[in-house]
């Protein structure tokens, strides 16, 4: 896959986190998400960026019009694709902003 | 943060100040233990005695203190009130010169003060050395009539009981004669009767009562003599010159002026005056100065000593008044230490040298019970931390140094060591904190029977954390009964803020920008280990025991290995499988994971390592 370096800082991350928390406070129950967690985890760990993304895509289609949903997809747009380092901490943002939901 | 106290601007008013030649401090030093050993002076009297009047204190209170220590060394004691008399006396008198102060306590109290060691001396040397006749010079003959009638009275005695006083004195071979040791042996011990038998008994008892009489008479005669020919005499007899000179001798400086063995009394009192008075223009007593006291200066050619360049105390004597004084109390600067040698403290302040090695010698029997060769280490360091903080005299902390010596014979003064102990300004704000030193004041055991000292880890610039991953093995493993947590999280925090990264490298360039980044630096480490500590409990509280124990391996290999989004996947699963509903702890505890880990890819590990402590027990 051919990507086009681009820097992404840490206030990037902090967005992507934050995106992702506000557009999965109106996804799923807390099992549900839980359950995505784990393959999400699972998908990162083998560094899967096509598992990762077509499982992360897949939940948040339900609710395409969603405005954060939206503002998350156009993050990860401007991103995508990804090298495997920037990969992982993209993943683990991603990851980390769904648990945050159980933290509200 | 590095500031100058009350007490460290009344240091700069001090009369007596450190050169930076670090031979004439010693000696400062060690003329400061002197008065001290002797009048009971501390540093500060002495100080303010010198601003008072400083030729009594040199020419009168200097003299009369180094010959009671040098007699006091050779095992006789000085009675209290002599010393007590001598500093009324002097202090109340009126002196035209410096030389009539130096005259005035020699003919008056350092004779007063020799008397018991000098008829000791002559006692044992007429007694131990009369076999072939040789008497020192000028000794009296009703003196030798004396030791003549000890010595007939012993040799009717060991012809009775040669074997029976062979035991008692645990003699082999011939015995001919008794030494002074051995009639003091017979006077102080009682002998055992059972073992000896009634006779050897009785003549004994015999032997002991008439030469106790003897002895007596000899004491009482010299007394008299010394008392009449010597103390507030300024013309002692010419053919007793010798026989009146003050027995003192120093290893440390042989034959040295007053301490060669053929001079007489009075060149003994020149050769003093000499000494203290440094401004002499004689060459020859330079000369001799420097070639005995002097060994580490003027040997460049002779020894090998690359520490030094030929030095020669003419280029000092003329801005360094009393030079000599110093030189010659260098060897008392030391305290021997058993299993270490001589040893001394030296820093650049010349009060904060004082008060460590004064603390340290306080401590003296704790540093020598310890088998660690290292103790010596250890303890200076916190004596000098106490010091230091008590003092608020920050600056000692860069300049500091230990020197050991071997022994103080003539020959050899041969150093063993001398170790810069000296930190750096950042190591000297860390330490300044009263926090982080005590959690670094801690020993962490590493392995079944090693342990580190975090401050001297530390301070030597060695990193903390890989002890801190030897410990966490064996806390693993439960092979140590350590249970502290809090030290670890001190030693975590302090290195992830000291990372290069974050520009404490080239810590001695920029000092203003050096500043800024030293205030902030310790509340950075006490904020980050209040999260570590945090996100520690968090754990503790969001787990059960069992799942906290079942996983610690696993993690901290994973820790170990360095991988950080390992170490994230494997701990993020543990947290979502858990029921926890208290919504602050998993918000703080994602917070962590994800600024201090997930995107801190310099320092991660030290807050992994940090909140992975709520894995382990404590």
């Amino acid at each position: 896959m051919k990507y086009v370096k681009k820097p992404i800082s840490t206030k990037d991350y902090d967005e992507i986190k934050i995106y992702t928390k506000k557009a999965f406070e109106n996804i799923g129950s807390e099992t549900y998400r839980q359950r995505l967690i784990y393959k999400l985890l699972n998908t990162a760990k083998v560094n899967n960026q096509n598992d990762f993304f077509s499982s992360l895509l897949r939940a948040l289609n339900s609710r395409k019009d969603d405005k954060n949903v939206k503002r998350l997809s156009r993050k990860l747009e401007w991103l995508y694709p990804l090298s495997s380092a920037n990969f992982e901490k993209v993943a683990y943002s991603i990851i980390m902003g769904i648990m945050a939901v159980r933290g509200e | 943060m590095i500031k100058a106290s009350n007490e460290t601007r009344l240091v700069s008013e001090f009369t007596l100040k450190f050169t930076g030649n670090w031979i004439i401090d010693l000696g400062m030093l060690g003329f400061f233990n002197l008065l001290e050993e002797i009048y009971e002076w501390n540093f500060l009297e002495t100080q303010k005695r010198i601003k008072e009047n400083e030729e009594i204190v040199y020419y009168g209170i200097f003299p009369f203190a180094y010959i009671c220590s040098e007699i006091k060394r050779k095992g006789s004691a000085i009675p209290k009130k002599i010393i007590k008399d001598f500093v009324n006396e002097i202090y109340k008198r009126e002196f035209k010169s410096k030389k009539e102060i130096f005259n005035f306590t020699w003919e008056n109290y350092i004779t007063k003060a020799a008397t018991d060691h000098w008829k000791d001396y002559i006692i044992s040397k007429a007694i131990d050395e009369n076999k072939d006749k040789k008497f020192i010079k000028g000794t009296p003959e009703t003196l030798k009539s004396l030791i003549k009638r000890i010595e007939d009275f012993e040799k009717e005695f060991i012809r009775k009981n040669r074997d029976e006083i062979k035991k008692f004195l645990d003699k082999k071979g011939k015995f001919q004669k008794f030494k002074y040791e051995d009639i003091k042996k017979f006077q102080d011990t009682p002998i055992k009767f059972k073992e000896y038998g009634k006779e050897f008994v009785k003549n004994a008892e015999e032997f002991k009562r008439i030469i106790s009489g003897i002895i007596s008479e000899v004491d009482a005669y010299l007394d008299k003599k010394w008392d009449s020919e010597v103390i507030s005499n300024k013309n002692i007899p010419k053919e007793r010159a010798i026989f009146y000179r003050i027995p003192i001798a120093n290893k440390y400086y042989t034959n040295f002026l007053f301490f060669q063995p053929n001079y007489t009394h009075e060149k003994q009192k020149k050769e003093l005056y000499y000494a203290i008075d440094s401004k002499i223009k004689e060459k020859d007593v330079l000369g001799r100065i420097d070639k005995t006291i002097n060994k580490f200066l003027a040997s460049y050619d002779k020894a090998v000593n690359i520490y030094y360049t030929p030095l020669k105390t003419k280029y000092f004597i003329d801005i360094i008044p009393y030079l000599f004084i110093y030189l010659l109390c260098f060897d008392r600067a030391f305290e021997y230490y058993r299993n270490i040698g001589y040893l001394v403290f030296y820093s650049n302040d010349i009060f904060a040298t004082y008060k460590v090695n004064k603390r340290l010698r306080l401590r003296k029997s704790k540093i020598e019970s310890e088998d660690d060769p290292n103790s010596i280490f250890r303890s200076t360091w916190q004596t000098v931390i106490d010091t230091i903080i008590e003092m608020e005299s920050w600056w000692v902390l860069e300049n500091l140094y230990l020197i050991k010596y071997a022994d103080f014979k003539s020959k050899t003064q041969r150093f063993i060591d001398v170790e810069y102990m000296g930190i750096s300004r950042l190591q000297a704000t860390v330490l300044i904190d009263e926090d982080l030193r005590r959690n670094l004041n801690q020993r962490l055991q590493i392995d079944e029977d090693k342990y580190k000292w975090l401050f001297e880890e530390f301070i030597k610039n060695k990193p903390l954390i890989s002890t801190i991953m030897n410990h966490l093995i064996l806390r693993l493993n439960q092979e140590t009964k350590q249970r502290k947590i809090q030290p670890l999280l001190y030693s975590l925090a302090l290195e992830a803020e000291l990372f290069p990264e974050y520009g404490f490298t080239h810590l001695f360039e920029d000092p203003i920008s050096l500043n800024t980044k030293l205030d902030e630096l310790v509340p950075r480490i006490k904020k980050s280990r209040k999260k570590m500590d945090l996100a520690r409990k968090d754990i503790k509280k969001l787990l059960s025991e069992s799942i906290r124990e079942n996983n610690a391996p696993h993690l901290f290999s994973i820790i170990r290995r360095q991988n950080k989004y390992s170490f994230a996947n494997s701990l993020l699963k543990l947290i979502i499988s858990s029921q926890e509903k208290d919504k602050r702890l998993i918000r703080h505890l994602n917070d962590y994971i994800f600024h201090e880990i997930i995107q801190n890819d310099e320092t991660w590990i030290y807050y992994a390592l940090g909140l992975f402590m709520g894995f382990i027990g404590g």
